[in-house]
């Protein structure tokens, strides 16, 4: 086990409360306009797809306490090796590209009450670019700020909508046409990619007592207060859903006792967003981490800048056009992550099982 | 280089880098640290919208302006109307005659003039529902006449007519049954909903009697009217604040504003009004009433009852090949008050309502919902949501009903009131 391991609870907490904070603004209205009231049916999906990932990669990770890298170098080589992580890399900066881009937009609309200049955004990267210059157990303290910051945020902000919202919206369950749902499904495979984060996990978490059920409950406690947001969503949007974008910042302005107190709500929307933060710069850490391994040197500060650079330049360059940004990643680029965050992560179970029986050959 | 770049962290200094990371999240954070030049700045409280004959919209912004002052002198609420061919054009004119720049974050009433909403309101309030820097938790009314001259107007009882406006469509007044009001996002559903069906409160102005201080002309037909504010100008919390506006230089003559009518919409359109026990009627039926006093004529008397309680239930089931519906109304009474005096034993238990005024009660109360309902199925307005039910509860029979419903529904309504004790 090496010194730069996370500890279980710390990917606990990344499972519960990283993976839902960054699906919350964009996705419940993409989701909405392609399958209406049976949105939970179609976040179902993808999210069930990755459960069964992470619950894969958690099972690796209790068997096995390899990482990637030698679980590729014992089976292909180093050179295959340090490609496959070269690739890794692109991949984990390029799925950090839509959820900043979506965050910055986010924070536009939200924090300012006419549209600041793009300088504002970019305090986030000298923020990520030292974040990612550390090694993963940054990421597990990251995590452990994160869970307070997720306990008096989020579900204060449900608890305030929870009273606006009208689950009968959510009637007649099955409806929609399958196409419809599938296509809501797909549109949002770039939100539920976090399965190729465990790829770099291997071999770095510290196991303890009951790890695969500690952390796949983890996921399931994310996977539940994503589904209850979205049924509060559409609860309380119903029909005009499709047209509430940044719903997290929305639901809890209909509670009653905010007309006496003000938008009291904020304070909230302020921690998540600190919270938002913390969960996205965990892509461009990997990314980092991924070349540092191909690389095989230590020159994470140069590596950081590259990956922050190259998105701060895309960022800049499509400030203007996110929903074609979006509409490029979510209609067109949605197999690359279920090649990453699916496919690579099941072909890495069928390496481990199939190493099985021959360890116990050679044993015997 | 290489060695540079691996040591940078530490060269730097990390506590420092933390420290400017802190002071960047403060600028990240900090909203500009709400600094917004407040003298160029047009903090819009309330817009009316009117659609003129050629076409095109007149927008009314009352604005507040707050005043640099120490002494907490007047400040100035400001009307001001643009015009266009689009909402958004009108609000840039505004922003051209002025040069104030309109921000709509604290617009709070979205007020629609009579022309308006007898075409498609979605025309303009399209305009407010795609506005990211605006809450679609304002609330919505139309009224008689013209919106600019209602927003014009001089009350006696608010310093700015916005706040009036608010006070009467507040949540409160439809707690008790006795406004309906309506905020642009449950509207919004509505229209966008199969029924295609809405509401929102109907404003009329009262004339104040002689002698409330009132003076001069009618006035509120300037397209740029100064109303004078005292003190902080803060949210609607400065009752009596003004003492009268006509006073102060106001040429309007002072008017009270009355909202318990109805107007009922379809496909954006109104079609129709409820009158005002028609909407305290619809109000019990829809709303959670927490308390209501409802006026019983009975005899050569009239009493005052108060409903508490109040619990309704809307019921649709299709039954026999037949789309039912069930309006259930059940409220508890006790006797508030009378048109004539009342023996002590009676005023002593206001619990012990009589017999024959609940049953009164019940059955205005009934005909008031069959008012309301043929009214509405008159004009198309789907008020109780059926083709909203049908879809969610019987969707096996969405098909075959959905263009025929409001036609071949049976209605029933039952109401149910008892005394307190």
């Amino acid at each position: 086990m090496n010194s730069n391991a996370i500890s279980t609870r710390q990917l606990c907490f990344i499972l519960a409360f990283f993976l839902p904070v960054n699906k919350l603004a964009i996705l419940p209205s993409v989701l909405a306009k392609y399958a209406g009231n049976d949105l939970l049916i179609a976040a179902l999906l993808p999210l069930v797809l990755q459960g069964g990932v992470i619950f894969g990669l958690l099972w690796l990770m209790q068997k096995r306490e390899q990482t990637l890298f030698e679980l590729i170098e014992e089976k292909f080589g180093n050179t295959v090796a340090r490609v496959c992580y070269f690739i890794l890399a692109v991949y984990f900066a390029f799925s950090a590209l839509l959820p900043l881009a979506e965050h910055k937009i986010y924070i536009e609309y939200i924090m300012y009450d006419s549209l600041p200049s793009l300088l504002i955004f970019l305090p986030f990267f000298f923020f990520s670019a030292y974040a990612a210059a550390k090694g993963l157990n940054s990421t597990g303290r990251a995590a452990d700020v994160g869970m307070p910051l997720f306990l008096f945020s989020l579900p204060i902000l449900l608890f305030m909508a929870i009273a606006s919202a009208d689950f009968t919206s959510l009637l007649p369950v099955g409806r929609t046409p399958f196409g419809d749902i599938l296509q809501g499904s797909t549109s949002i495979l770039s939100w539920c990619s976090e399965g190729a984060w465990l790829l770099l996990f291997l071999g770095n978490v510290k196991l303890e007592r009951r790890f695969l059920l500690k952390t796949s409950l983890s996921y399931v406690f994310g996977a539940l207060i994503l589904l209850v947001f979205l049924a509060i969503f559409y609860g309380i949007f119903s029909t005009v859903a499709i047209n509430e974008s940044f719903a997290v910042a929305k639901i809890a302005r209909y509670y009653n006792a905010l007309k006496t107190l003000g938008r009291v709500d904020y304070l909230f929307i302020y921690i998540l967003s600190l919270l938002q933060l913390f969960a996205l710069t965990v892509p461009l850490q990997l990314s980092v981490q991924s070349l540092k391994k191909c690389f095989n040197s230590d020159m994470v500060s140069l590596f950081s800048l590259i990956v922050n650079g190259a998105i701060l330049a895309v960022i800049i360059l499509t400030a203007q056009s996110f929903p074609v940004l979006e509409r490029v990643i979510n209609g067109y680029l949605f197999p690359v992550f279920l090649v990453f965050a699916n496919l690579i992560p099941l072909l890495c179970l069928l390496f481990a099982i199939k190493k099985k029986p021959k360890r116990k050959d050679s044993s015997v | 280089m290489k060695r540079l770049l691996l040591r940078m962290p530490r060269f730097l200094g990390e506590k420092l880098i933390i420290v400017i990371i802190f002071f960047l999240f403060t600028l990240f954070f900090s909203n500009d640290f709400g600094l917004i030049d407040i003298q160029k700045t047009a903090i819009i409280l309330a817009a009316g919208v009117d659609k003129n004959e050629e076409g095109t919209f007149s927008v009314t912004a009352q604005i507040a302006v707050p005043q640099a002052s120490k002494s907490g002198g007047e400040n100035k609420a400001v009307s001001v109307t643009g015009e266009g061919e689009t909402v958004a054009q009108a609000f840039k004119e505004i922003n051209a005659k002025t040069g104030w720049f309109p921000k709509l974050i604290f617009c709070d009433l979205i007020l629609l003039g009579e022309d308006t909403a007898k075409e498609n309101l979605f025309d303009c309030l399209g305009y407010f529902l795609s506005n990211e820097y605006m809450s679609d938790n304002c609330l919505l009314a139309t009224c008689e006449g013209k919106a600019e001259e209602v927003l014009n107007a001089t009350v006696p009882t608010e310093n700015m007519t916005s706040f009036a406006l608010q006070k009467i469509l507040a949540s409160e007044a439809k707690q008790a049954g006795n406004i309906s009001t309506i905020n642009l996002k449950d509207f919004a559903v509505g229209y966008f909903a199969e029924h295609k069906s809405g509401f929102m409160p109907y404003i009329r102005m009262i004339p104040q009697s002689e002698g409330a201080g009132s003076g001069g002309d009618s006035g509120g037909q300037s397209s740029f009217s100064i109303l004078p504010v005292q003190g902080n100008g803060g949210s609607g919390g400065s009752s009596g604040g003004k003492s009268g506006g006509g006073s102060q230089g106001s040429k309007s003559q002072e008017k009270m504003f009355d909202a318990t009518a109805t107007a009922i919409f379809y496909e954006g359109k109104q079609v129709g009004l409820l009158e005002k026990n028609q909407s305290f009627a619809m109000n019990l039926a829809l709303n959670n009433i927490r308390q209501a006093t409802l006026q019983v004529p009975l005899k050569d008397k009239v009493y005052a009852i108060d409903l508490t309680d109040v619990s309704s239930d809307i019921h649709f089931e299709i039954k026999n090949n037949n789309p039912l519906l069930k309006v259930s109304l059940k409220a508890t009474a006790q006797t508030s008050d009378a048109s004539t005096p009342r023996p002590l034993e009676e005023i002593a238990t206001p619990t012990q309502v009589k017999k024959e005024v609940l049953k009164k009660a019940e059955e205005n109360l009934k005909n008031s919902l069959i008012s309301v309902f043929e009214t509405c199925r008159a004009v198309k307005c789907d008020i109780f949501e059926v083709l909203d039910k049908l879809q969610k509860y019987e969707p096996d029979y969405h098909k075959a009903f959905k263009d025929i419903l409001l036609q071949r529904i049976i209605p029933s309504f039952e109401v149910k009131i008892t005394s307190a004790s």
